[in-house]
């Protein structure tokens, strides 16, 4: 292994124009991926902070008694994920309307009788506010006698779902296509390393080495590659994050787990590119 | 030891290199393989040393036969098997004594030892003195002498030597002769590949003649 871990090092020397550019590919490949999981993360934590606003507003029938405004609380209160169920009179409607208006508020005293309806402020539960779930909740209060109309911010809630999953997509396939471009440079730079070291290839095989011992030092090398690449990605983007926080200071950077992440996404493509390279090019077994 | 049933190898190309070859080599003999270029010697070398196996036969060398050797064993087999070529394939980048500890470290012996066995090997070849000199500073000869070394410093069984005069001038082939010579005669087997007939007068060895891929015993 001693020999593998040298020789894997030494190549990193010798060939430093073929590794520049590997390294390179990889940290400019795996920045690019890291930036585009920055901005889904922010999204996400922006997502996240619209979810909490969140709530169904069930408005009522005027003439509604109070047991029947208590047995319709009841019902709802009884599904999974309510957190809690507000009764808002009409007279409590016009008071935060009025609020809410501010110095507009005297447009309000244009009006002869209080238009607003009773309604239930439904909050949820965070784990319970996804736009399925919320629809399918609002659904059936909807049909409940009393219940004149519901609301959610149906559109608002679905639109958002839809960017983070459009957002997931995206960092799926770039991951995929940043994993194969990476793949290939590595791939291709152990090549050259192989070509270039066809005569001690040679030999070693010749005397006896295993197949296994002459390809450890190209899968060291390959590591190597993937490793600095992910390792100076993980760098700059902590450097960009740090940066824009100066001007932002509510964007959220990317947790430690994502940075070891992005290394050993790295490593995993440099040990897997030169994997290929060496089983495709550094054979023992006769022809 | 060595022995081929039978063997016959083409290549995907179309070209048949060996047609039906059928001999043995016994343990610490000396055999000439004597033939013009492109007659087929490398292609049998390279099948003892299990560089390429046959189309058709079998060949058995020591315990291992080519019809169910492993990939191990290959690796196996070959640190037993010496052998040199027409250029000496040195690595241009190491010195003598590292090109020939080299054929040690890959295949793990520990340091005490291989510096033992190296200087040994070269003091063998006599080039003890030039163990620090990189192979451009050395003559063609004295460049084979660092192959034989190299080959040799694991103790193989057999040595196979394909054409290792070629490139060189009378003396040094002379040199390089009595060196095989030497290696015989404290028990290895050689095997002398080459198309210079005129080499087996001077040390008169069992000879197998090659022509267009089919083998002869010759006296």
């Amino acid at each position: 292994m001693s020999y593998a871990l040298k020789e894997g090092f030494r190549g990193l020397g010798r060939d430093r124009l073929q590794s520049l550019i590997a390294i390179g590919v990889t940290t400019a490949s795996l920045f690019i991926f890291g930036i585009f999981l920055l901005v889904t993360r922010n999204l996400q934590k922006f997502v996240d902070v619209a979810r909490e606003k969140v709530e169904i507003s069930a408005y009522l029938q005027e003439d509604l008694s109070k047991r029947d405004l208590e047995n319709l609380q009841g019902k709802i209160k009884g599904f999974v994920g309510i957190k809690e169920v507000l009764y808002i009179s009409k007279e409590d409607a016009l008071e935060i309307l009025t609020e809410d208006l501010g110095e507009d508020s005297d447009l309000l005293n244009a009006l002869e009788i209080n238009p607003l309806p009773p309604s239930f402020k439904i909050s949820l539960h965070p784990s319970h506010k996804e736009s399925e779930e919320v629809g399918a909740l609002a659904h059936q209060i909807e049909g409940f006698e009393g219940v004149v109309e519901v609301d959610f911010g149906e559109e608002w809630v679905e639109r958002l779902d839809q960017w983070i999953q459009i957002f997931f997509i995206v960092d799926l396939t770039m991951g995929f296509l940043i994993g194969g471009a990476s793949l290939f440079v590595i791939f291709n730079t152990i090549l050259f390393t192989v070509f270039s070291k066809r005569e001690e290839i040679e030999i070693m095989s010749l005397v006896g080495a295993t197949e296994g011992f002459i390809r450890r030092p190209f899968l060291v090398a390959g590591s190597l590659y993937g490793l600095l690449g992910g390792g100076l990605a993980a760098l700059l983007i902590l450097g960009l994050t740090h940066l824009a926080r100066t001007r932002l200071p509510e964007i959220a950077s990317l947790e430690g787990e994502f940075l070891f992440g992005i290394v050993g996404f790295g490593l995993l493509l440099g040990l897997g590119g030169s994997s290929l390279s060496v089983r495709r090019f550094v054979k023992i077994w006769p022809k | 030891m060595i022995s081929f049933q039978s063997v016959t190898k083409s290549f995907r190309e179309g070209l048949t290199a060996l047609i039906r070859v059928n001999f043995t080599i016994e343990k610490g003999e000396f055999l000439y393989l004597i033939g013009p270029t492109g007659s087929g010697k490398s292609t049998l070398l390279r099948l003892i040393y299990f560089d390429l196996l046959p189309s058709a036969g079998e060949v058995r060398v020591a315990n291992y036969s080519s019809s169910s050797i492993k990939r191990k064993e290959i690796s196996t087999l070959r640190r037993k098997i010496g052998v040199i070529f027409q250029d000496s394939k040195l690595l241009k980048d190491r010195n003598v004594y590292e090109n020939v500890a080299f054929a040690l470290q890959v295949i793990g012996t520990p340091r005490r030892e291989e510096a033992k066995r190296v200087l040994e090997v070269l003091g063998r070849v006599g080039l003890t003195q030039k163990r620090h000199v990189y192979p451009y500073q050395l003559s063609g000869g004295e460049q084979q002498k660092v192959a034989i070394a190299r080959a040799l410093v694991r103790n193989p069984f057999i040595l196979l030597a394909d054409e290792p005069t070629g490139n060189l001038d009378p003396e040094s082939s002379d040199e390089i002769l009595y060196l095989l010579k030497d290696i015989h005669t404290s028990g290895t087997a050689v095997v002398l590949s080459t198309h210079h007939h005129e080499l087996t007068n001077k040390n008169p060895f069992r000879i197998l003649r090659i022509q267009l891929g089919v083998v002869t015993e010759s006296s």
